[in-house]
């Protein structure tokens, strides 16, 4: 992992593939990837932050051949991984470069007619998202739009909801956390703010409940990628100091038992808002 | 109808009422470049003519695509194209990093997804239909010989589902896979004229097949299953050879314990996938009890020990279920073909 990268899962093969399957879950739940935008005349250059594995970008690539798309992202790892997808497909207009969305980005003022962010609340100290959200805003062209996705989720597992309070401690103690508690991440309800302060203009929410419960068919998917999820988070919960190695284990068996069972139910919950730029 | 060039083809298409307009939305063009494309004035980019094989009718993208062919020496279509290698050093370099830094938990998991993921781009470019399956040996029955395979890992694309693994199940001796694992040489089938030396019984929505042995030390794991909608999908060698690279690699997902020795391997016909699909919708429930059994008594085994222990029962109950209907003639090629339709 590389000292600027402040992503909590961390760099590993697991994480890429882990990500990819996610991406692929999230477009289905979300009925495609861009359920809220129709209409795509005057898009042409999109940009998607921190990109991870590539996957959102290389389907949209994929889809909309007259669009030039660039995923940046933290992580040399996953920038290869992207680019190897991206020759394996012959999407000659996907590309990918590393950067990091916490400093000023390489590109001029008014280059993108799209920027799409997802799950940034991943690796955002709490005090800077007023810059990473001016950033964002100083690159797409007047007229442009950003996409920026967040996510909570609920559930009856015992399980999940402790492996969250680990997590939400332990991105307390590292000041990635926004909300007054630890119960959540605190990021959903502050998003229209932050676009609005950046100066975004027509800012709107739009909702999706991505149900993985028992007999979704959606379950095992779910459950393989939270269990993951779980494993790639040891090292964080152990750096910070909120869990021992044998209470992490135990919870990692807990999780694979309740994620899969026929009593079990659970929601994502994501909130995508959108913002122009006047 | 024979076409002696792809811009008489083209003109033909495009003569339909709004197929010009259609085609030029799709590929984010004016009409008018259409037009002289057909009539020679211009001459489209290679990409642009990868996307138009795309947009066409399905009847025509076949002949469409010899046509180009004959025309251009240099390889159109991205499936044959240099790219293919370029990302290739990229993939073996990945696989090898998962392989050298995975916990051993996900090591298996993750090897196996990336090849899959991989292989859905390069092997379906133009997302015409594909399914790839990453089928296992079931592990020695008490005479110390494997009778079943059972698919894992899955992924395909429309009109396949996304994530494939929820649906495994066992394949024997009357399958593609079987017969692969059991000869272990590569074998590519088109289904609707399957020839029959090579035993394969069509799924849903699968035109052509092909399946390739994992193999290390010449001892078997399993294969790598691919089916696609299209007719003849891998008779070309650059895709034959893609499939079995992928199953080389993939050989790496497996413990050095989980391949076996050509002689080990004693494959029975087994039931249909309707006939074996009541008693596999039982897998995931049963797993759970097995673990929270083991919990309680304070012995717990890993999900992956639970899944084991529970597909060799799911394996004795099918298996059990074969001689009730050997008896009654139920479990028939004619009899699954008809259950389709």
């Amino acid at each position: 992992m590389s000292s600027d990268n402040t992503y909590i899962l961390g760099h590993t093969a697991t994480e890429m593939v882990r990500l990819t399957e996610q991406d692929r879950l999230i477009t289905m739940g979300m009925d495609g990837l861009l359920p809220e935008l129709p209409d795509l005349a005057g898009i042409k250059r999109v940009l998607d932050v921190a990109c991870g594995p590539g996957g959102w970008a290389l389907d949209l690539a994929q889809k909309y051949q007259h669009l030039q798309v660039l995923g940046i992202d933290v992580d040399g790892g996953m920038i290869d991984y992207a680019t190897a997808q991206a020759k394996a497909g012959g999407l000659d207009n996907a590309t990918f470069r590393v950067m990091n969305a916490l400093e000023p980005l390489d590109f001029p003022d008014n280059t993108f007619d799209l920027v799409n962010a997802r799950f940034l609340a991943g690796f955002v100290p709490q005090n800077r998202w007023s810059q990473v959200i001016m950033e964002l805003r100083r690159i797409l062209r007047p007229g442009g739009i950003i996409r920026w996705t967040e996510q909570e989720w609920t559930g009856t597992s015992s399980s999940f909801e402790q492996a969250e309070a680990y997590t939400f401690q332990a991105m307390r103690r590292a000041g990635q956390l926004l909300a007054a508690d630890e119960r959540n991440v605190g990021i959903t309800p502050l998003m229209r703010r932050f676009l609005s302060d950046a100066g975004f203009r027509n800012v709107r929410e739009v909702a999706h409940a991505l149900d993985f419960s028992a007999g979704t068919g959606v379950q095992r998917a779910y459950a393989q990628d939270l269990w993951m999820a779980t494993v790639l988070l040891q090292p964080f919960h152990l750096a910070l100091g909120v869990a021992t190695q044998q209470e992490l284990d135990d919870l990692q068996q807990r999780v694979q038992e309740e994620s899969l069972a026929d009593d079990f139910y659970a929601v994502w919950f994501l909130l995508t808002d959108l913002g122009t730029k006047p | 109808m024979a076409f002696q060039s792809w811009r008489e083809l083209l003109r033909e298409v495009i003569a339909a009422p709004g197929e010009k307009e259609r085609l030029a939305g799709e590929l984010g063009l004016n009409a008018m470049t259409l037009t002289r494309w057909v009539m020679g004035e211009t001459v489209p980019r290679p990409l642009n003519l990868q996307r138009l094989r795309r947009y066409l009718p399905q009847e025509y993208r076949l002949q469409f695509e010899q046509l180009v062919r004959a025309e251009y020496a240099e390889p159109i279509f991205s499936t044959e194209d240099a790219p293919a290698v370029e990302s290739g050093v990229e993939l073996f370099r990945s696989v090898l990093e998962a392989r050298t830094t995975s916990a051993d938990l996900a090591r298996s998991w993750t090897i196996s997804l990336r090849v899959l993921q991989h292989a859905i781009r390069q092997l379906d470019p133009e997302r015409e239909g594909i399914a790839i399956v990453v089928v296992r040996c079931m592990p020695p029955a008490s005479d110390g010989l494997i009778h079943s395979l059972r698919e894992t890992e899955g992924q395909g694309t429309p009109p396949w589902e996304s994530n494939l693994s929820h649906k495994a199940q066992f394949l024997g001796a009357e399958s593609l896979a079987g017969h692969v694992v059991s000869t272990m040489r590569p074998e590519a089938v088109n289904l609707v004229s399957a020839p029959d030396v090579v035993p394969a019984l069509p799924t849903e929505h699968e035109v052509s097949a092909m399946a390739a042995p994992i193999v290390f030390a010449n001892r078997v794991a399993g294969c790598v299953l691919v089916s696609s909608t299209q007719p003849n999908y891998f008779i070309s060698q650059a895709k034959f050879t893609q499939v079995t690279d992928y199953a080389l690699l993939l050989s790496l997902a497996f413990e050095p314990g989980e391949f076996y020795p050509p002689e080990r391997i004693n494959l029975r016909v087994l039931p249909t996938p309707s006939i074996q699909r009541p008693v596999l919708d039982q897998f995931q429930q049963r797993v759970v009890t097995r673990m929270q059994e083991s919990s309680a008594a304070e012995r717990p085994l890993s999900r992956a020990q639970a899944e084991l222990a529970v597909w060799q029962q799911l394996e004795a109950e099918v298996m059990a279920s074969m001689f009730v209907l050997e008896s009654t003639g139920r479990n028939t090629k004619e009899g699954a073909l008809d259950e389709q339709r």
